[in-house]
């Protein structure tokens, strides 16, 4: 489950910049057939997600705005959409919070509502949530009985982004536009595929409610992209007008891999991905990248048909802080919560170690002689 | 020496290539990219000073090119920037040196003319509001109205600002005006037709429908008459514009009034062309194909003829404009198209994105000038106009990049010549926004204005090119001028 993410299927075009977001759109030249995607309006942004599926004792609780509706078919032939999206009771209920059950969760037959990227966000919440099956000495009490009792990732809605809106309202759709490319102050912060370009163009106001890394209001603070020319002509091989479009086209050819170079922390990176929900011959599964914290790190949720292609892809940058929680947390994992084997694999002292997780914000799950050994003021309970 | 002269006309030539630019294409109002708080109140390089883009164009030409500012209301500006002007004249007129007078003072009375009654009197408005009280000004209102005439009607009509501009300039009307007006209309008899009717339309429904439609609706409101009986008996008392305003909103009501596209302006008419929904289309596609041919026919009669033109249309998201300026960008772009068959012996016509019938055009897609302007030039045309908003984005600077390398490596002397026009006035350039240094630009308000605005970006390019202006300019104003002093004029 580490296969790396491709765009094959997709063209890419030229970007569209305002400000400082530049948004590169994704076509594709046919629709995919028998898969449709469809915005379902939230009543309240807000909604507790009970019966996680991988411990049934967690609660997950977040900022909802909108659920995503996906129809297959299993003939190829084209799925019905929109017909009854408003008339489910759950909508009528009005309160500050919602109750939603399961992230993905079936709609009779061969209809499936998900709720956007907290497929991906509980992956990575999910990270180390269970309390180690030894018993270290190096630990308190109610992180060995309990866990972590309760994880949480601060996320902005893009709404906040003035830029972001505003880009997305000049925004071009170009006819067969079946996806974007968000980049801001050009770092990659999210990434959005859908099967058909009718889709699209219901989820690209969606992507202001979206959550991004609160990395990007610094981003978006940076000065604007200045006004440039995105198409290199090299004059000295042009003589007349056939040469003039030999070399436009050339200059054409170049977008894709510049803009595929600028996404590479996604696209061509090896991922950790679990696969979740069939729809038919669809596959929903959640993905994340190494952590590595010397490049960025996205999660998100991909659906691919049988050959691997895309049909849908949402993904969101995590801020270092939270890559390096989620890297902390999947390494502990792996070593079985032993801070001495991890030390050791890191070659640095647990001292080192101790440190780590203090910045990380993690220092309430150790005892407090330890930190108090490695130099830091203890915490009590989860910051 | 040399250097700094040819420097100093530069920046004056490129002033007012600016100048003319906004005159044509500002008004204020907020464009697709150009959100409403920018369009009017702010200034881009400083917060603090209340003060709009455009007011700063105005203040900046005003000061340093006074005459040419006056002389720019003897071309086809747009009625906002025709508004400023007057009252930025009117408001410094101690600066205004003695030779150019005369001429100043009869531009002024010209513009006035030609305003639309309420735009005039917003303009003494805003003399009121800066608290300007001068000779000149009043003698400007008293012109206007001598003018006008017919001033029981600008009365009814426009009631409050005329007694407040009045009331401001101390300027005397005719008795009944000035009684209607200023004291109580109780217990009079009426000797002015207009002013009866509209006290008898208080008590008789039948004195009601005998008034010009626009105070007639406002009765009629109050009133309370169904909408549909009062559009069906007033239709005669419309004038050909209100017709046209009214008739998709009265064909709801089921009241067929009659339109005539036959005179309808060019721009306008394309402008309900595309507010018309399909079936309206379907039914009525080769009356307004008539219109608009006709309306392009009647702008290219006072224009010189092209003959092969190159035109590069923008049709994308961006051509649908605001809410206050629906769609007023592809209405140009549409505009342009029927012009240019017009006035041209062969046109070549690329869309931004494909269409079969012009008819068909919506505001659709991105913003692609490379691959239609290198079309284009495979028919080498004398001239190539691309109208668009100015911002293209598949890829960017593509058509700037396209022109530049043509001109520079396929075309050095110069046979092609580009112009690009645009309908958007983007307030934080102050002006339209450029495709790109290689492309000239130059603001549109109507495609109408295309002939002058051409002739404007002729003169503003070429290095002998200010004398040429000037020519043009002082041409124009002669021209207002005769037309002013001769009684013939009636409108």
């Amino acid at each position: 489950m580490t296969a790396p993410l491709t765009l094959d299927g997709l063209t890419i075009a030229p970007a569209q910049v305002w400000r400082g977001v530049r948004l590169v759109p994704l076509l594709r030249d046919a629709p995919m057939v028998g898969l449709r995607l469809g915005v379902r309006p939230a009543s309240t942004p807000y909604a507790v997600v009970d019966r996680l599926p991988d411990d049934p004792r967690a609660l997950y609780v977040s900022y909802i705005p909108h659920g995503l509706v996906a129809r297959w078919t299993d003939d190829g032939s084209e799925p019905a959409l929109g017909t009854r999206l408003a008339e489910d009771p759950r909508e009528l209920a009005r309160g500050c919070v919602r109750l939603e059950h399961r992230l993905v969760r079936s709609e009779g037959t061969r209809t499936v509502r998900m709720l956007p990227l907290h497929v991906a966000v509980e992956g990575l919440l999910a990270v180390g949530f269970k309390p180690p099956t030894l018993r270290w000495d190096a630990f308190t009490t109610q992180f060995r009985r309990h866990g972590l009792i309760e994880r949480s990732e601060p996320f902005v809605v893009g709404r906040a982004v003035t830029d972001l809106e505003e880009a997305l309202r000049v925004f071009e759709l170009h006819p067969r536009q079946c996806g974007v490319l968000v980049f801001v102050a050009d770092v990659l912060f999210a990434a959005l595929v859908v099967p058909d370009p009718r889709d699209y163009a219901d989820l690209h106001v969606a992507l202001l409610e979206d959550l991004y890394a609160d990395l990007i209001l610094r981003h978006a603070s940076l000065p604007a992209l200045g006004a440039w020319n995105d198409l290199h002509l090299d004059e000295s091989r042009v003589a007349d007008l056939a040469s003039l479009r030999r070399e436009v086209e050339r200059a054409r050819a170049s977008w894709a891999s510049f803009h595929l170079g600028m996404a590479d922390d996604l696209v061509g990176r090896p991922l950790v991905r679990q696969e979740l929900y069939r729809l038919g011959r669809w596959r929903l599964e959640r993905f994340r990248t190494d952590m590595s914290p010397d490049a960025g790190n996205h999660i998100g949720e991909v659906i691919t048909d049988e050959h691997g292609r895309v049909a849908h892809l949402h993904t969101t940058r995590l801020s270092a802080a939270q890559a390096r929680r989620a890297w902390l947390l999947s390494r502990l994992v792996s070593v079985a919560w032993s801070l001495d084997a991890f030390a050791a694999q890191e070659g640095r002292s647990v001292d080192d170690v101790v440190r780590l997780l203090d910045d990380a914000g993690l220092a309430w799950i150790l005892r407090p002689e330890l930190l108090h050994a490695a130099g830091r003021t203890p915490v009590r309970g989860p910051r | 020496m040399t250097t700094h002269d040819d420097r100093a006309a530069q920046v004056t030539r490129e002033d007012l290539l600016l100048f003319a630019s906004v005159c044509l294409a500002a008004t204020s109002q907020r464009e697709f990219h150009t959100p409403v708080h920018v369009a009017r109140s702010e200034t881009p390089w400083r917060d603090d000073t209340p003060t709009s883009a455009l007011d700063f164009v105005h203040a900046y030409v005003l000061g340093n090119y006074r005459r040419l500012y006056a002389r720019m209301l003897a071309i086809r500006i747009n009625d906002h920037n025709r508004q400023r002007i007057v009252a930025g004249l009117l408001a410094s007129g101690a600066a205004c040196p003695a030779e150019d007078r005369a001429e100043e003072g009869a531009l002024i009375r010209h513009a006035l003319r030609h305003l639309p009654t309420h735009r005039a009197l917003e303009v003494f408005k805003l003399l009121q509001r800066e608290r300007v009280n001068n000779r000149r000004s009043r003698a400007a209102l008293r012109a206007w109205l001598d003018h006008r005439g017919a001033s029981s009607f600008v009365a009814l009509k426009y009631g409050p600002r005329l007694r407040a501009a009045v009331r401001h300039a101390h300027v005397r009307l005719p008795d009944e005006v000035a009684a209607w007006l200023f004291q109580s209309r109780a217990r009079r008899t009426w000797q002015d037709p207009l002013l009866a009717t509209a006290w008898r339309a208080r008590f008789s429904q039948e004195a009601l429908y005998e008034l010009p439609f626009t105070l007639a609706e406002g009765y009629a409101a109050r009133r309370g008459i169904p909408r549909d009986r009062f559009l069906a008996r007033i239709a005669p008392r419309m004038t050909e514009h209100e017709r046209l305003r009214l008739a998709a909103s009265a064909a709801e009501h089921g009241v067929d009034l009659g339109v005539d596209l036959e005179h309808v302006p060019l721009t306008r008419l394309a402008l309900v062309w595309l507010a018309l929904d399909a079936d309206a289309r379907d039914a009525r596609r080769e009356a307004f194909r008539a219109g608009l041919v006709a309306a392009a026919a009647r702008v290219a009669e006072r224009a010189p003829r092209w003959r092969r033109v190159g035109l590069v249309l923008d049709r994308s998201w961006s051509t649908s404009g605001s809410v206050e300026r629906r769609r007023r960008p592809l209405a140009v772009a549409l505009g342009v198209w029927f012009l240019a068959h017009a006035l041209a012996d062969e046109v070549v016509v690329r869309w931004s994105l494909p269409v079969d019938d012009p008819l068909d055009v919506d505001a659709r897609g991105p913003t692609d000038l490379t691959g239609p302007l290198l079309d284009v030039l495979e028919a080498a045309p004398d001239v190539v106009v691309v109208v668009s908003d100015g911002f293209d984005n598949a890829p960017r600077g593509g058509a700037s990049a396209v022109v530049g390398a043509y001109r520079r490596r396929v075309d050095p002397a110069g046979q092609v010549r580009f112009v690009h026009v645009n309908p958007v006035f983007d307030a934080s350039q102050l002006g339209p926004h450029a495709l790109g240094p290689d492309l000239p630009l130059v603001g549109v308000r109507d495609a109408e204005d295309l002939p002058a605005a051409l002739a404007f970006a002729g003169a503003a390019t070429s290095p002998a090119g200010l004398a040429a202006l000037d020519a043009y300019l002082s041409r124009a104003a002669a021209r207002a001028c005769a037309a002013l002093s001769a009684p013939a004029e009636a409108s």
